[in-house]
């Protein structure tokens, strides 16, 4: 509707956008400079001239000159959003018709008519229609979006429907418009004092060293990545394997089944923390930072599994969650008022935020970095008495045990007072804040810049200016930037092997799996307000402001029709089993939905089966892809994930 | 007729129902023994049945100068602190058989049974949060019903205290009361109830509830002060109105009434003169003069949307939240020294 009406923004779209881009029609992969150009550059993507009638290589892509990149369109260059026969000769003397993306894009649209989503969504025509329009006409429209790839299986076609929508408006780059996630004011001190040796000899004033630094960094942990996937080791010993590789749980126009893109993954190493022979279930797990028992789709199942394997238990932790529940040794941390933080760096409230010790830490309890040097001093001393020195690591990467303490403390010059007092230094966004003024204004200051590291990852801009909104993507879209894409745009075309087989090359509307079975209603989830995650979600004096025990919300039509009254015990099953919990009753919800907030400890529950035991969390199967362009397979860029929301359930009246 | 009169006005298009005012309260005051049921502020999902259980329909109050009957709260109407075993659930060696549930029983009611459920048919379907405390009332029907004189209203602010040391707990306060914000302590056997934080009052500092709700719903200060934003919601703007102004006990808290969603058509209209919530439910709740706020709300709300420029929403966005309390927005860090509680 947005096309057809012309309310799209033609320039934004052709600057900004891969939509010009050149697809070719035998491959249907986008046309690179290496199939026409003897000795062409990899990853340089073109577009058809109007004017010239001649392909033209976009200055944005990933493997243009690299000092010549830019969005910028030079005076002359005209690209065709839907060009007329446009052709290429191939190196092997083939000629091959192109598209543009956008004309393919628009093929595509053609199937989703106001009509057709109002049948999808449930939404009325005109409502679509008119938010359509109100969305495109706007001085400045945002899409805030909190809830998608890890929530359910399609979320990422859902994502880049979104993006599309705030692209083809044009809204990126307009005060409160564009699509956003979660824009980061990154900490760089953050991440050098966590991983860099003798991170205290570093300067704030020697950017090039702390820029060398990270690249250092980044490099080894390239080379011999120090870090798991826990969905891919979810798959590999959590008991869940089964369930989440089912193909009837998964999307039903998959060609193939789950398990063989996954073995097709690991066997190309496009998926580079494979579970290999050294990392079989694991002897001694030391848990720190999470509770997997309550944050993993399936997560009681560690008991029979996991955490039954294990010979020993370490759980550093600030209260009796679920995994504390079911580990050997506890070593208690101090609560968020006992010891010396940072919280959330997120740009929408753009303000550092303290977290500091005003009381003792409680009973036994130490700050976590405490606890932590205590053991790496043992370690290291033990080493020494011992004799052992250089360990295997992860993937026979060598460590120096002895070295654990000095390297962990930098020679005993840290502690948390220091590193804090580090990351204020050496995070750009917090240049010229210190610790005592920060106390001194109730622990929070406004951010005074950006990060290097932050631009690229999360979206802040160079033109940020303190007491002003921040205005996310400027770079890009002022500034010229290319986006960090292979193609340096904003790219909606993904031509991925994986991506073209299971038809998402472009976002597409995929109809849910039935995860959990065929069932008629939807398991939905939210985050409590009553609770962060699960701390607190036991504490007495809000389970009094609740119902004292884990309930489900559900529409007063569906509860009839299965003879649940208010506070029920209601049983809520599929094929994995059942939860009991009470049932509430309330309009709200909309009829086919099931909803339960989330964080509830499994032992809140009656006989202890909680509403994560029965989400099968499908894997999907496009973020088994890698070694392609952007599409890396990397820490927190693109990693194998968990959904939960996908979920078919149907609830019966449970009489004990 | 005291001197003055403290009063609170309560935003409700603000309320996000986090209870951090009904903590802040229970913290502060009712932690002692014979107190663990009582929650002097409460937030509930309208509409519906509120705390204690269908409280509008225990009478009391005044009409037309009358006082009313008014029958007496139980206990279960209430709901009881309950208790969870968590020691037998995390110390009992039960294993993954453990629960950690309500000690002694399954209960039927609580202060905050319904949230989130209430009315309409969806998808107009609607609810809003109303945040009760006592209305430290101009015409208090508590005052009125003790026979020993024992509920006091405070001649220099309007606060209305309980004098426990003359209390006998006979409880005609809570039967009379029509907004059943009495409270029994079968401990101490003594009536208790909100007391607007008087000890904060008195240091310059506003009450807890309004001082730490996150969402700026709560403004505090004297009724007569022309300046502040009481008297301008109130007597100026006429957007704030008391709670069910036909009980006749004239209360000093006062509501901004929801203006909540338009409905939708099951032709896919959206209809922007008809809201979701209806009319003739806020009229129940707030009086015939709740349209005519919502009318100011609407005209106001655009006029801003348009113009940028609205005194009264201004006012209700608190830009400062010093600009919400009427002067008394010391920080209760400043106050040296506070005597929370009586010495014994």
């Amino acid at each position: 509707m947005i096309i057809d009406e012309g309310l799209h923004d033609v320039p934004y779209v052709i600057e900004q956008t891969d939509l010009p881009l050149l697809v070719r029609s035998d491959t249907r992969q986008f046309l690179r400079e290496t199939d026409v150009v003897e000795g062409g550059r990899p990853e340089c993507f073109g577009w058809w001239d109007e004017k010239k009638r001649e392909i033209v290589w976009s200055a944005s892509s990933a493997g243009y000159d690299k000092d010549k990149r830019t969005l910028k369109l030079q005076p002359g260059e005209h690209p065709a959003l839907e060009p007329t026969g446009a052709e290429a000769r191939l190196l092997s003397g083939k000629t091959v018709a192109l598209r543009s993306s956008f004309s393919i894009l628009r093929d595509r649209l053609a199937d989703y008519d106001a009509e057709r989503a109002a049948k999808i969504t449930g939404v009325h025509a005109k409502v679509i229609r008119r938010f359509a329009r109100e969305f495109a006409q706007a001085r400045s429209a945002i899409i805030y979006s909190g809830a998608a790839c890890a929530k359910i299986l399609h979320g990422d076609l859902v994502a880049r429907a979104q993006i599309l929508m705030a692209a083809l408006t044009g809204n990126n780059g307009r005060p409160g418009g564009g699509w956003q996630e979660m824009t980061f004011f990154e900490l760089d001190g953050k991440i050098l004092s966590a991983f860099v040796e003798n991170v205290c000899d570093l300067k704030a004033d020697d950017q090039a060293g702390i820029w060398g630094a990270l690249t250092q960094m980044g490099q080894q942990q390239a080379a011999s990545p120090t870090y798991i996937s826990g969905s891919m080791m979810r798959l590999q010993d959590a008991g869940t394997r089964s369930e989440q590789l089912n193909p009837a749980y998964n999307d039903p126009t998959l060609p193939r089944s789950p398990e063989q893109f996954l073995k097709e993954a690991l066997a190309r190493g496009d998926v580079h923390n494979h579970p290999g022979s050294e990392l079989s279930s694991p002897e001694i797990i030391f848990n720190m930072f999470g509770n997997p028992f309550r944050n993993s789709r399936m997560g009681g199942r560690l008991a029979q599994t996991r955490f039954r394997n294990a010979r020993l238990i370490v759980d550093l932790t600030l209260r009796m969650d679920d995994t504390a529940r079911h580990s050997d040794i506890l070593l208690p941390t101090a609560a968020p008022y006992e010891k010396l933080g940072v919280k959330y760096s997120v740009a929408y409230p753009p303000y550092f935020h303290l977290g500091d010790k005003v009381v003792e830490p409680l009973g036994e309890s130490k700050s976590d970095w405490g606890i932590l040097a205590l053991l790496a001093e043992r370690v290291s001393a033990e080493a020494r008495r011992r004799g052992v020195t250089t360990v295997k690591g992860y993937r026979g990467r060598p460590y120096d045990l002895t070295r654990t303490h000095e390297r962990y403390s930098d020679k005993g010059r840290l502690d948390p007072e220091k590193i804090l007092r580090l990351i204020l230094e050496l995070s750009p966004a917090t240049k010229g804040i210190t610790l005592e003024a920060l106390r001194a204004n109730k622990g929070v200051a406004r951010y005074t810049g950006v990060s290097q590291l932050g631009k690229m990852w999360c979206g802040t801009t160079e033109d940020y200016k303190v007491d002003e909104p921040l205005v996310a993507f400027l770079d890009m879209s002022i500034r010229k930037r290319p986006w960090p894409t292979s193609t340096g745009r904003q790219q909606f075309y993904l031509d991925h092997s994986i991506f073209l087989e299971v038809g998402e090359e472009l976002p597409v509307h995929k109809e849910p799996p039935r995860a959990g079975g065929r069932y008629p209603l939807t398991l939905t989830c939210g985050h409590t307000r009553w609770s962060i995650h699960s701390a607190w979600r036991d504490l007495d004096i809000l389970l009094r402001l609740q119902r004292g025990e884990p309930v489900i919300f559900v529409n007063p039509d569906d509860a009839r029709a299965r003879g649940v009254a208010d506070h029920d015990y209601t049983a809520v099953h599929n094929d994995l089993g059942y939860f009991l919990v009470r049932a509430k009753l309330t309009p709200g919800i909309r009829p086919g939905q099931v909803h339960i907030y989330h964080a509830w400890l499994s032992t809140q529950f009656v006989d202890g089966r909680d509403n994560d035991s029965i989400c099968p969390s499908p894997i999907k199967v496009t973020q088994l892809a890698g070694k392609h362009g952007h599409i890396v397979n990397e820490i927190g860029w693109y990693e194998v994930g968990q959904n939960d929301r996908d979920t078919k359930v149907d609830f019966r009246k449970h009489v004990a | 007729m005291g001197k003055r009169q403290l009063a609170m006005v309560m935003d409700l298009n603000k309320c996000l129902g986090c209870h951090t005012c009904t903590v802040a309260c229970k913290q502060l005051w009712t932690r002692d023994e014979g107190m663990e049921y009582m929650w002097w502020n409460t937030v509930n999902t309208m509409p519906g049945r509120g705390t204690p259980r269908d409280w509008e329909q225990m009478g009391g109050g005044f009409r037309e100068g009358e006082a009313q009957p008014g029958r007496l709260p139980r206990r279960a109407e209430f709901g009881e602190a309950w208790k969870f075993d968590h020691e037998g659930s995390y110390y009992g060696g039960q294993g993954d058989a453990s629960h950690l549930g309500i000690k002694g029983g399954s209960p039927d009611w609580g202060p905050n049974w319904e949230e989130d459920e209430g009315g309409g048919k969806y998808p107009n379907s609607f609810h809003f949060y109303m945040p009760r405390i006592c209305n430290h009332c101009t015409h208090p029907a508590c005052v009125e019903a003790c026979p020993r004189g024992a509920v006091e209203k405070r001649e220099e602010d309007g606060i209305v205290t309980v004098n426990e040391d003359r209390c006998r707990g006979y409880r005609f306060c809570q039967s009379a009361c029509p907004y059943k914000k009495m409270y029994f302590n079968h401990q101490k056997k003594v009536a208790q109830k909100c007391i607007f934080c008087f000890p904060r009052i008195e240091q310059g500092v506003a009450p807890a509830c309004a001082r730490q709700c996150p969402g700026r719903v709560r403004f505090v200060g004297y009724r007569d002060d022309e300046a502040a934003p009481i008297y301008k919601l109130v007597d100026k703007w006429k957007v704030a109105l008391p709670l069910h102004p036909e009980y006749g006990t004239e209360p000093n808290v006062f509501y901004v009434p929801p203006v909540g969603p338009v409905s939708y058509g099951a032709d896919g209209d959206i209809d922007e003169s008809k809201p979701r919530i209806p009319d003739e439910y806020l009229v129940s709740l707030f009086g015939p003069k709740a349209l005519d706020a919502l009318v100011t709300l609407k005209a106001e709300r655009e006029k801003k949307r348009t113009t940028g420029a609205s005194e009264l929403m201004d006012l209700l966005i608190a830009y400062e939240w010093k600009n919400m309390f009427g002067g008394f927005d010391r920080s209760p860090e400043a106050v040296s020294v506070i005597h929370w509680r009586k010495k014994s």
